[in-house]
């Protein structure tokens, strides 16, 4: 009698353990300590003073007697992000010859090579718009420069090149020209 | 009454299926003194590990970055070394992040820039594109902070 006594008062909670136990096995919840995680990284950096130029295109020209000016069909041009200038110079280069610096010289273009002599009575000049004349000689001389610090890409530099012909100049023959190679020099910052 | 106590005791017991989740991320290391030069190829970039640790090889994550600084909004700022300068130089383009997915900074909406399951190490690359309008900076420098969140996708 005892017994059956204690197994009805234990049924009901025999009957809620049943449940419960069969809620976690069935329901298995998950725990989620942390759903998420940040972390930071900081970048620091700055732009190296940096110039880039584009040299004119080549020329071939025949000239008169006098002043003649010759345009490129590309100009110089000028990127960069500093304050910034060009200069120009006759660097001999390619064994042109000592002492014709600046100076147009007899070139074989069947040997691709500089004759000794001779070398046109006048200096080239080059130019860019709005700036004054620079007469080429065998030392870098500033063509043109920028103090604008707010940075340029591919700024236009018209670019003009002038050359005086004296009689003195003689006339080449048909495996010859006058030639020159200028070598122009982008420096930032300046 | 014992019948009852070990049931009780089976319903407390925790099954491995609902171990406590948890998900640490480590982000990148702090690029510091990055050289841009816009001469080269574009876009400029850098690389990092970002490194996430969960609690189960089981867990799925995402990860995103962002730039939550309303003052940089996703581009590199001048920096004076304490603060960003008011009225101060940006950038002219903001920063990509990639890794499997890329997003252009400030990337307000959180896309994700990675999915996966279980520890993983994401290597991120970062992106900026540089040009001659990129003023160089005499004293001070461009500065951004980005923030890496790994989420669980439960």
């Amino acid at each position: 009698m005892v017994k059956a006594k204690l197994l009805k008062a234990a049924s009901p909670l025999l009957v809620l353990a049943l449940v419960l136990s069969m809620m976690a096995v069935v329901a298995a919840p998950q725990v989620v300590s942390a759903a998420s995680s940040t972390g930071t990284s900081n970048i620091t950096g700055n732009p190296t003073s940096t110039i880039t130029i584009t040299a004119p295109s080549n020329i071939s020209a025949s000239w008169s007697i006098g002043a003649n000016s010759m345009q490129p069909t590309t100009n110089l041009t000028v990127s960069s992000n500093d304050a910034w200038q060009v200069s120009v110079n006759d660097t001999l280069c390619e064994s042109k010859p000592a002492g014709t610096g600046g100076k147009l010289v007899s070139y074989n273009t069947t040997s691709n090579t500089y004759e000794t002599s001779p070398a046109l009575t006048n200096a080239l000049g080059v130019k860019v718009t709005g700036e004054s004349v620079v007469t080429l000689s065998g030392t870098a001389q500033n063509l043109y420069a920028s103090s604008q610090s707010a940075g340029v890409t591919d700024q236009n530099c018209g670019t003009l090149f002038n050359q005086t012909i004296a009689y003195a100049d003689v006339v080449q023959t048909a495996d010859h020209t006058y030639r020159i190679v200028i070598t122009f020099v982008g420096t930032c910052p300046v | 009454m014992l019948s009852v106590v070990f049931i009780l005791m089976l319903t407390f017991i925790v099954p491995e299926a609902a171990q406590a989740q948890s998900i640490e991320v480590t982000p990148p290391t702090n690029i510091t003194d990055w050289v841009f030069n816009p001469s080269l190829e574009q876009p400029q970039t850098q690389t990092g590990t970002c490194v996430i640790n969960v609690t189960n090889t089981t867990d799925n994550w995402t990860l995103t970055a962002q730039d939550l600084n309303a003052t940089t909004n996703g581009y590199m700022t001048e920096w004076d070394g304490s603060s960003y300068v008011t009225g101060g130089a940006k950038l002219h383009n903001a920063m990509n992040i990639s890794a499997t997915s890329e997003v252009t900074l400030p990337n307000v909406a959180g896309t994700n820039i990675a999915t996966g399951t279980g520890n993983t190490s994401v290597e991120v690359t970062f992106k900026q594109e540089i040009g001659y309008s990129d003023v160089v900076l005499a004293t001070d420098t461009y500065r951004i902070v980005l923030t890496f969140e790994a989420s669980l996708a439960i």
